[in-house]
């Protein structure tokens, strides 16, 4: 048995995955999709996500898409009882989780739809929504309420939840936006999750090409 | 005590989570939550959601947001003998169902960005035409992953069918019916609309939705009008 994971580093939800997958100390094989040369619209891609959209995962006869159903699927398939905590088994618990996975394809749109908008600035030649930062400070403060009470976003101990949560915050680097420190409890929460052993495998670094080009695009937009 | 379920009838997230409800034989009580009169903003009700959405589900100690964390919640939690299959526990199956429920958020997304339903109710605009092309390739996923299965998520109704028919069906608002290009599609569509409790949740909330949507339109006026 052989997992295969199609991503591109640049992707957070990819790279929650990624964490995923370490997290569980699982061992598979990485198959890049250059987004930027549009690799995820060849045809042998869209047989494993008809959608075009990294990541995906394959497991023997299952092809998997969707970020947040990959992270579920390997902790349900091979969470040990050292690991299972990744994603509790416990209705109300899980309810947590699942809560936080959900609410975060809403954090997920405030930042990359609402404000940085990425894919319109490097492909569509538009602007990021500058000044549209109503919704990505929502969300900061959500995050920062939440953890007021908890160490991690679904308790006392760490969860997939976490790590969806922290790519798609940290993409605001994308932008240099520096208000993390705003957010204390948000902050401390972040530190925690930077300090874990495969976290800088996964991340560091990864969006630097793409940010280099974005930010570039951006100067040259504003000079005209 | 009991579970209970904040509601607004014309949510159709807050109707797949009373499918849900039904499907598996949960009682539960309702507590109207009215969109229109910006009931979701009070305090008392960011208690329990504190991002001022419906539905919101309260079971004992439990207060959950998210329509579909919430479904998965009561699945996990009540269901027995055969409603197991609503949300199987193989991971393999159930890993179909979760990536179909995330898909279910594109898929509701998409029409209700075609639909430009707060456009259309609130700055007297159109429903936005250059979306349809959006819509059909929502349409054309579901059709091919009805290929060889008879529910979207493999060969049982889960959860994922509730959440994919009742954005669908928002279509029926502007009497969307080009459906022949998607047979299957159009086939489990009358699969899901010929579930016994299928009327008792739907038909009145998507009756009311349309006359006040179509009246916004100016389109042949509507019977009754719920707000
Ligand atoms: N809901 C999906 C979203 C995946 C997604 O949007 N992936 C982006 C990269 S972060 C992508 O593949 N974009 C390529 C494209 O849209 O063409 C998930 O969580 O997996
Ligand atoms: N848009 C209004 C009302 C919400 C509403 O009516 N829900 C929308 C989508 S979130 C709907 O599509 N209802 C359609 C239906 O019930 O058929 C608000 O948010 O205050
Ligand atoms: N992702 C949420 C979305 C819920 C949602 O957007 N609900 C709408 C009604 S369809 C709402 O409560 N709108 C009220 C508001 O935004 O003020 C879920 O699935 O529960």
């Amino acid at each position: 048995m052989v997992l295969v994971l199609y991503n591109d580093p640049v992707s957070p939800s990819g790279r929650s995955v990624h964490m995923t997958l370490r997290a569980l100390g699982l061992d598979f094989e990485w198959k890049n999709v250059n987004l930027i040369s549009s690799e995820n619209r060849l045809p042998e891609f869209l047989k494993i996500n008809p959608r075009g959209k990294v990541p995906a995962l394959v497991d023997e006869d299952l092809k998997l898409a969707e970020s947040r159903a990959i992270a579920c699927y390997l902790c349900n398939k091979y969470a040990t009882e050292g690991t299972k905590s990744l994603y509790p088994s416990e209705p109300e618990k899980r309810a947590i989780v699942d809560q936080m996975l959900y609410s975060g394809e809403w954090m997920w749109e405030e930042i990359y739809i609402g404000y940085l908008r990425v894919r319109w600035v490097l492909y569509y030649g538009e602007l990021p929504w500058f000044h549209n930062t109503d919704g990505v400070r929502e969300a900061l403060k959500y995050l920062d309420d939440r953890l007021k009470e908890n160490a991690y976003m679904a308790g006392n101990h760490l969860t997939i939840a976490d790590l969806f949560a922290h790519t798609t915050i940290r993409f605001l680097d994308m932008l240099d936006f520096d208000e993390y420190s705003n957010y204390p409890h948000m902050k401390a929460w972040m530190d925690k999750i930077e300090a874990l052993d495969y976290y800088d495998e996964c991340n560091n670094g990864k969006i630097d090409k793409v940010k280099e080009k974005y930010q570039a695009l951006i100067k040259e937009r504003q000079k005209q | 005590m009991g579970v209970k379920l904040y509601h607004f009838g014309l949510s159709p997230f807050s109707r797949a989570v009373q499918m849900t409800l039904t499907a598996l034989g949960v009682k539960y009580s309702i507590e109207t939550i009215d969109l229109m009169k910006g009931e979701q903003r009070t305090d008392e009700y960011k208690k329990i959601n504190p991002r001022g959405k419906v539905p919101a589900l309260v079971d004992g100690k439990l207060s959950l947001g998210e329509s579909r964390a919430i479904a998965c919640y009561l699945c996990n939690k009540y269901a027995s003998g055969s409603k197991k299959t609503l949300y199987p526990s193989a991971p393999e199956l159930r890993a179909k169902v979760d990536m179909l429920l995330y898909v279910g958020e594109w898929i509701a997304d998409t029409i209700v960005e075609y639909l430009n339903i707060a456009g259309v109710l609130f700055r007297g605009e159109k429903p936005k035409d250059e979306k349809l092309a959006d819509v059909k390739s929502c349409l054309q996923y579901l059709e091919d992953c009805l290929k060889g299965q008879n529910y979207i998520a493999g060969d049982n109704l889960t959860i994922a069918d509730f959440f994919a028919v009742c954005p669908l069906l928002l279509l029926e608002n502007v009497d969307f019916n080009d459906y022949d290009p998607y047979p299957k599609l159009k086939k489990w569509i009358n699969t899901m609309k010929s579930l016994k409790y299928f009327d008792e949740i739907n038909k009145e909330p998507m009756k009311m939705f349309k006359a006040a949507f179509n009246e916004k339109l100016n389109l042949p006026a509507a019977k009754q009008t719920g707000f």
